[in-house]
Order: C-alpha cells, then sequence, then structure tokens
C-alpha cells in the first residue's frame, strides 16, 4: 500500500454521521412524508447489516481456507439470485434455481478469469481480492437479470398472442422470440452501458473512491475501477443472457408454443 | 415434420390475432425473413386486395382496428403457400365489401388446390361459400353435408340470434 493507511473512525465519529439522520427524519416529519419511521428502520437494518458482515469478513479472512472463500462466495451468489428474482411481477415453477443457478455461473465465471488470468492472485483464494470482486459483479448482475427477467416475462404475457402469429405464419421458435429476447438484454445491460459511459464525469465510482480513501494513489485506484467496470459488463452480460435465454426455454417449448399459463402474476407484497 | 414446415402448409387464423408493436411494414419485412416461408404473392398486394389503404404500412400495428388488424393477419397468411386453411371467423369484424373480398380470395386459394375450414355464423355466408356444411351444435359434430341449398337454413336453425343480426 502507498501513502498512509486510512484515518480511524471511532464510534463517536460514527454517532457524529448517524446524527445526520435527523436532517431525512425531520424533512419527513416537516413535509408529513410518513416514511420516518421507515427511514429509521432502514438506516439500522444498515448499520446491522454492515457491522454483520464486517464481522463474517473479518473470520473468513482469518481462516486463510478456499472452503470458506469459497462457501461465502456461493452464499452472497445464491442471495443475490434469490434477491433478483423475488421481486417479479411474473413467475414460473423452478424460477429460482433458474436465478441462483445463472447468478452462480456468471459471477464465478467471471471471477475466475479476474483471479487466475488478469490479476493473478496467489494464492487465488486470497479473500482481499475474491471476496470484493465477486461481491461487486454480483450486485450488478443482479440487476440485469432482473431487469431482464423482467421484460421477457412481462413481454410473454403481454405479448403471447403477437408471437403466436408470428409462429402460425411459419417463424421458428428462434424466429418468433428473438425480438423479445433482444429487447430484454438490452434493458438489462443498459444501466452498466450507462455506468461506463458517465465513470469519472458524472460519478466516481465507489470502489475508486474507496481506495483513494484508503490511501491508494489515484491512478492504481483507476486501474482497479477499469478492470473492475469490464468484469462487471461481462458479468451481467453473460447473466442477463443466461436468465433471458434459461426463461424462455423452459416457457416456450421445442414446437415454439408458449406456455404462459406456467406463469403466476405475484400478488401484493412489494 | 418440424413445426415451422407444418404451420406454413396448415395456416391458421385466430379469432383475435395480435400483430404485436411494430409498424405493419416492419412486420411484413419481418415474416418475409421466416426461413420457413414461402409466398405465393405480394402480402403487399393482399392488403390493397382487401381494401386496406398504402398508409396503413406505417402504422404501429398494434393501433390497428379489430377489421383492419384481422385482414393484414388474412393477407399474410393467404399470401403464404399453405396447403390447409383454419380459419376462425375471419370476416366477424369485416364491413361486408371487406368481407366479400375475403370470401372471394379464399375461394381462389380453394380453387389452387388449398383446403379450408372455414368457422362462421352467418348463414348467408356459409351458403355463398361452402362446399360442405359441418354443423356443431352441443358439443356434438354434424356433417358433412354438401347441398349448398340447405346451409343458409341450416346454420339460421342452429344460431337464430347470429342469424338475425347477420341475416338480411
Amino acid at each position: 500500500m502507498t501513502g498512509t493507511g486510512p484515518i480511524h473512525l471511532t464510534a463517536g465519529d460514527l454517532a457524529v454521521a448517524a446524527a445526520l439522520i435527523l436532517i431525512n427524519a425531520g424533512l419527513s416529519m416537516a413535509m408529513s412524508l410518513g416514511m420516518t419511521r421507515t427511514i429509521g428502520i432502514a438506516a439500522g437494518r444498515m448499520v446491522v447489516q454492515l457491522l454483520a458482515v464486517g464481522l463474517v469478513l473479518e473470520w473468513v479472512f482469518g481462516l486463510e481456507h478456499p472452503a470458506a472463500v469459497v462457501g461465502l462466495g456461493l452464499l452472497m451468489a445464491l442471495l443475490a439470485g434469490r434477491e433478483a428474482v423475488a421481486r417479479q411481477r411474473y413467475r414460473y415453477a423452478g424460477i429460482y434455481p433458474v436465478g441462483w443457478g445463472i447468478m452462480t455461473g456468471s459471477s464465478f465465471l467471471v471471477t475466475g478469469v479476474a483471479l487466475f488470468g488478469i490479476v493473478s492472485v496467489d494464492p487465488w483464494y486470497e479473500p482481499q481480492y475474491a471476496i470484493p470482486m465477486l461481491g461487486m459483479i454480483l450486485g450488478n448482475t443482479l440487476n440485469g437479470i432482473a431487469l431482464g427477467m423482467d421484460r421477457v416475462l412481462t413481454g410473454l404475457r403481454r405479448e403471447q398472442g403477437a408471437i403466436e402469429l408470428l409462429l402460425v405464419l411459419g417463424a421458428t421458435r428462434r424466429e418468433a422470440i428473438r425480438d423479445l429476447a433482444r429487447d430484454a438484454v438490452r434493458v438489462g445491460t443498459t444501466p452498466i452501458i450507462n455506468g461506463m459511459s458517465v465513470a469519472g464525469i458524472v460519478s466516481l465510482p465507489g470502489m475508486m473512491t474507496g481506495q483513494i480513501l484508503s490511501g491508494t494513489a489515484p491512478v492504481e485506484a483507476v486501474k482497479y475501477q477499469i478492470m473492475i467496470f469490464f468484469l462487471i459488463a461481462a458479468g451481467t452480460a453473460l447473466g442477463t443472457v443466461g436468465a433471458v435465454v434459461g426463461s424462455l426455454r423452459l416457457l416456450v417449448d421445442q414446437r415454439g408454443r408458449v406456455h404462459s399459463n406456467l406463469l403466476k402474476e405475484k400478488g401484493g407484497r412489494l | 415434420m418440424a413445426a415451422p414446415d407444418y404451420r406454413s402448409r396448415v395456416a391458421y387464423l385466430p379469432a383475435t390475432p395480435q400483430l404485436g408493436p411494430a409498424t405493419v411494414r416492419g412486420l411484413l419485412a419481418r415474416v418475409a425473413g421466416f426461413g420457413h416461408r414461402r409466398e405465393l404473392s405480394d402480402p403487399r398486394a393482399g392488403l390493397a386486395r382487401l381494401g386496406l389503404p398504402e398508409s396503413v404500412l406505417d402504422r404501429a400495428a398494434e393501433d390497428l382496428s379489430t377489421g383492419e388488424t384481422v385482414r393484414v393477419a388474412l393477407a399474410l397468411l393467404l399470401a403464404g403457400d399453405a396447403r390447409v386453411l383454419l380459419l376462425d371467423e375471419p370476416t366477424g369484424a369485416l364491413d361486408p365489401p371487406s368481407a366479400r373480398a375475403v370470401e372471394a380470395w379464399v375461394r381462389e386459394r380453394a380453387n389452387g388446390g388449398a383446403a379450408v375450414l372455414w368457422v362462421t355464423h352467418d348463414p348467408d355466408q356459409a351458403a355463398r361459400v361452402g362446399d360442405a356444411l359441418l354443423t356443431l351444435a352441443d358439443g356434438t359434430l354434424a356433417g358433412p353435408d354438401r347441398d349448398r341449398g340447405r346451409f343458409a337454413d341450416s346454420v339460421r336453425r342452429l344460431d337464430p340470434e347470429a342469424a338475425a343480426g347477420n341475416g338480411p
């Protein structure tokens, strides 16, 4: 590490930061937003979740064992996969395994490429590299999968008649669902493309700023950020395509028949 | 037989076809690009034949009226080289001149060797276009009756309400 380490934060420092939440609470009350309670709960969750994950990470870092790193990675991928499908408007039997499988496959593949082929971490399971990279890839792939799946499932339900008319006119399954699949992949990968377009101009990516805060030379932090963007873009593309194609394979059979009866609309809970 | 080949030969017109969000021009181009599609005639000429103006090409297909939608679907279907046509009330939403245009074109395809199964509630239409009448009442299929003189009466008997609405 170059330069000096970061200034350590004390509990008192955090208490001052936490007091800033009173701005949100005060605004909510002044404008009768009715969000005071929600803000409090969200802030509380954030603190508890992050403290807990800090402790888990310290523990895994201390173990220095590949199984611990892979195990934590798997758990993270499964939770991300669950999150990607949990809020889908339309679901089908097997949507969770698809989410878990695609999330794990795409993120592990891309993280593996980074660990073995780019950063060449030795040993590869050094959690200081594997876990944060996997986390960043998961967080973005999750968005891609969630958006792409929403587009494809909503589309199957709403545009079933139009897809079937194309089939009636002699389309193959691939020809009939091509536009929907393309659209879904486009929707899923747009956020990361936007993110890359404005990186450094509109937004200073969190990872880069974090490294700079902890004393890394800016150019070194930028190089890492560039690599991370490529990893995230690849992971998002793989995950989105996987989720879209996987869903279509389950819902449109070999002869092109659309089984939208397998889609169940989710009720109530947001 | 592969599903797309089968569907190209046994063409089906749903009672309420949906054309999707593209323009009619885009839809026509897309269908023309299907690998299994063979065309006997140009569907654009078919649009004109069924009474749709050229301007319909640039409209979003899903914004068309029910009658326009059916005619676009029929133009695509009848321009293909299907050997069997399954038509579910193809003229239900059409004005009489358009309905006659559809009848004439389907008759032409039938004379050219295509087998046509035409579902209708209109007794006079049955008498005009049918060669054989099958009647479906209470889940029982009867026929075929090949005496064209009786078609209109048979349909009226089965479906007095529709006959009253559609009859002269």
